[in-house]
């Protein structure tokens, strides 16, 4: 079973992706500060990340960044989850090195779709 | 009286009480002295004939001198008087011209300051929107997360009632997230940074996922929504996000404002330096008077169709906002009863 990590401080929009993942047959790790979410990603090395990118202590971008920098880390896709719609917010991720940046509200299948996609799993 | 009446009414418009007052008083000064010398020529001239009946020959040609160099004098005072006039007349206006130069860039200056400060509320405002739409979103994003998980069944079954109140919910939160939306690009616009992102594409693609958008609603009203391209255009250099935006728009309003069971017609036009794109509609038309209201964010000529139909009055100023980013133009040409047609340019660039 596949990990992957949801860094999110909204409580409720946690709840709905964990909802949508597990739904979809994934184990799923939460951190709700950048911190705890960058410190996650390190010890436990998920196969997929969710960041937010507003958080407490650090946020997204930097996490992001963390991430791709770390030598262990760097191979796990990203996937950028986040209420900023800005051309200048979406640039900052990718240049950050998400793979993917998702606008909330989202839609749930869209999620679903894109998590597959960065795994590498079949999609009919 | 009058010229006093004229008078205040300039010291009130300029200010400029000192030299009007000064010139005016002036003028009747020289007018009542004018007078006066007159009556005393008269007289002494008057004298002089009575003198010249009674007298003798040489006493006589001492008087005409007398009295000729008299005249003499009083028209060289005459003529030096006017000359002061003149020069005092044009120091004065040399100082009004002067002071008024002086306000004039006082007042340019004030203009700047203004236009400064407005700019800077502007800015304030668009601001404010964006994170105030961003800020909805937030828990917009939790209220049509839920609610789709119900409607999955993720969470229970759900009877029939319960699946018809959850469509509902979702179909509200959509268009509230599309209003959001909508003042977001309001904002963007008005701060002049709508992000225009040009790149070569088909132009009849783009035109049929605009078409996609407002299908459902076309085949509601039983609305045909026909295609007729210029065959010479195939791809072009343009922003077509942009360009989608700005037909959803038209076709959404063409749709919205015409009668069940009619045609909607999108035709493109290949003319020489840019290209036309029409949307024409056979509804319920705009009055002429009305055409220049349009444009402005807010306005809604029939609200109750409005309303029935969504719409928040902005489209049409965000579709103006669009065009004029990218350098086109959009006109439009209405007869109220017989429909409307909507046309946009595109300028045709060098890759
Ligand atoms: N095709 C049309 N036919 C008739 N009236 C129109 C048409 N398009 C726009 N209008 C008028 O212009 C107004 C502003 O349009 P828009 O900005 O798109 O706002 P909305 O569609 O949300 O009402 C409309 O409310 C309507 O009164
Ligand atoms: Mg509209």
């Amino acid at each position: 079973m596949k990990n992957i990590l949801i860094i999110e401080d909204v409580e409720d929009h946690l709840e709905i992706v964990k909802l949508i993942l597990e739904q979809n047959g994934y184990n799923i790790l939460v951190a709700t500060t950048g911190t705890e979410g960058l410190n996650c990603a390190r010890t436990n090395s998920p196969d997929l990340v969710i960041l937010d990118v507003v958080l407490p202590e650090m946020n997204g971008y930097e996490v992001c960044k963390e991430i791709k920098n770390g030598t262990d880390t760097k191979h796990i896709p990203i996937i950028m989850l986040s209420v900023r719609s800005n051309p200048e917010d979406i640039e900052t991720a990718y240049k950050a090195g998400a793979n993917k940046y998702i606008t909330k509200p989202f839609n749930l299948e869209d999620l679903v779709k894109e998590v597959k996609n960065h795994l590498g799993e079949e999609q009919k | 009286m009058r010229t006093n009446g004229e008078n205040c009414y300039l010291v009130k418009k300029t200010g400029l009480r000192p030299f009007k007052r000064c010139m005016y008083c002036d003028k009747n000064v020289q007018d009542c002295f004018g007078f006066q010398f007159f009556v005393v020529v008269m007289g002494i001239i008057g004298l002089l004939l009575v003198m010249f009946t009674i007298r003798d020959l040489p006493i006589l040609a001492i008087e005409i001198t007398i009295i000729i160099l008299l005249m003499l004098s009083f028209l060289g005072y005459i003529a030096s008087k006017e000359t002061n006039e003149i020069v005092l007349t044009n120091h004065l206006l040399k100082e009004l011209n002067f002071e008024l130069e002086k306000r004039v860039s006082q007042r340019t200056k004030e203009l700047k300051l203004v236009n400064f400060d407005l700019q800077k509320a502007l800015r304030i405002k668009s601001d404010f929107l964006r994170n105030m739409s961003h800020e909805l979103k937030t828990p917009l994003t939790t209220v049509l997360g839920y609610i789709s998980i119900l409607s999955e069944k993720q969470a229970g079954d759900l009877n029939e009632k319960q699946i018809k109140m959850l469509e509902s919910m979702k179909k509200n939160g959509n268009d509230l997230l599309h209003l959001i939306n909508q003042l977001l690009d309001l904002s963007k616009s008005e701060a002049g940074s709508l992000g225009i992102e040009e790149k070569e594409y088909d132009l009849n693609k783009t035109i049929s996922e605009a078409t996609v958008n407002i299908e459902y609603m076309a085949s509601k009203k039983n609305i045909s929504l026909l295609v007729q391209s210029d065959e010479r255009i195939s791809s072009i250099f343009a922003d077509h996000e942009r360009i989608k935006q700005i037909l959803v728009n038209l076709l959404s309003n063409a749709v919205k404002f015409s009668d069940n069971n009619s045609d909607v017609i999108i035709s493109t036009k290949d003319e020489k330096d840019h290209i036309l794109v029409s949307v024409k509609d056979s509804g319920i038309g705009i009055d002429r008077g009305d055409l220049k209201y349009i444009f402005e964010p807010f306005k809604q000529l029939a609200p109750e169709i409005s309303a029935k139909y969504g719409g928040t009055g902005i489209g049409l100023s965000i579709v103006k906002s669009l065009v004029e980013a990218y350098g086109g133009k959009i006109s439009v040409d209405s007869h109220t009863g017989k429909g409307s047609v909507f046309s946009f340019t595109i300028p045709k660039k060098k890759v």
